[in-house]
């Protein structure tokens, strides 16, 4: 199985001068907790999740009005949509994330596939994934 | 196995009177993205990274004034320590929740175990059947690994 096939295509994305305020507002209204950010042609900048806000900006006291650029995760975890899913998948391991973007040749964006895309297709594949992913958290 | 021996056992837990963002600093120190809402001992609530984001920095919404009670879920749902880790896993997924906050006999709270928890077992098909579980509608509490 390819990239191409489970991955989901219609993304929203915001672009880097949208504020925090803004990301959290599409996050309530549209019940995602992730979005890539992206320039006018659709090539990522970074990536922003709602537990980003509540660490970067809530926690940190800053400004919601401020611009995503501050606050984004510059490191983007892709793979192309013709690569294999064993190969996105072991990625997604070996970076310990949870989403993995899909970018073609020319850096454009063309899908998103989650952990939770994953468990739908095979669930004991998804739980060794599930497991390096949740190795990253603190365990106190 | 029972959850007991695979929870996470040192937690923080907010208070209801908690600014948003003292909550989003506990969260920040403990690494986790939802944290138990307690009142006299007792569990009332959950409140995730994402209530935290949602209702705390929308336009309008200020972290420092909004308290944990005004954006927490309510309704809390539970399991005991002396559960079956394989029954626990088969709840979540029908509850469509990643974690659960764990209490004991005496309905104290004692930990919070979570699908990354069950899916350290030597077994992981239950981790993996209860992402399945989880993922296959948007779920209801923001309880999110992601």
């Amino acid at each position: 199985m390819l990239c191409h096939d489970l991955m989901k295509t219609a993304v929203r994305c915001v672009p880097p001068e949208a504020t925090v305020e803004d990301a959290a507002a599409i996050m309530r209204d549209e019940g995602i907790g992730f979005l890539p950010v992206c320039d006018a042609r659709r090539h990522v900048l970074g990536t922003i999740t709602d537990r980003d806000i509540a660490i970067r900006v809530v926690a940190a006291g800053e400004s919601p009005a401020q611009a995503l650029r501050k606050f984004m995760t510059r490191e983007v975890v892709a793979c192309r949509p013709g690569d294999d899913l064993d190969y996105a998948q072991e990625l997604m391991s070996q970076e310990r994330v949870s989403r993995i973007m899909c970018i073609d040749e020319s850096g454009e964006l063309q899908g998103v596939i989650s952990l939770s895309d994953l468990a739908n297709i095979e669930g004991k594949r998804a739980s060794a994934t599930l497991r390096d992913v949740s190795d990253r958290e603190v365990r106190p | 196995m029972q959850v007991s021996e695979i929870m996470t056992r040192t937690i923080r837990v907010a208070s209801p009177e908690d600014t948003l963002q003292h909550a989003a600093r506990l969260m920040a120190e403990t690494d986790a993205g939802v944290l138990p809402v307690g009142e006299n001992d007792l569990l009332i609530g959950m409140v995730t990274d994402r209530d935290i984001a949602i209702r705390g920095d929308a336009r309008g919404c200020d972290p420092t004034r909004t308290v944990v009670r005004d954006v927490m879920t309510p309704e809390v749902r539970y399991c005991f320590d002396e559960d079956d880790v394989e029954a626990v896993a088969k709840n979540m997924a029908q509850l469509q929740v990643r974690r659960l906050p764990v209490l004991n006999r005496d309905k104290r709270l004692v930990g919070i175990v979570s699908l990354g928890d069950i899916s350290h077992r030597p077994d992981a098909e239950a981790a993996g059947e209860a992402l399945r579980g989880v993922s296959s509608q948007s779920a209801r509490h923001s309880q999110s690994i992601e």
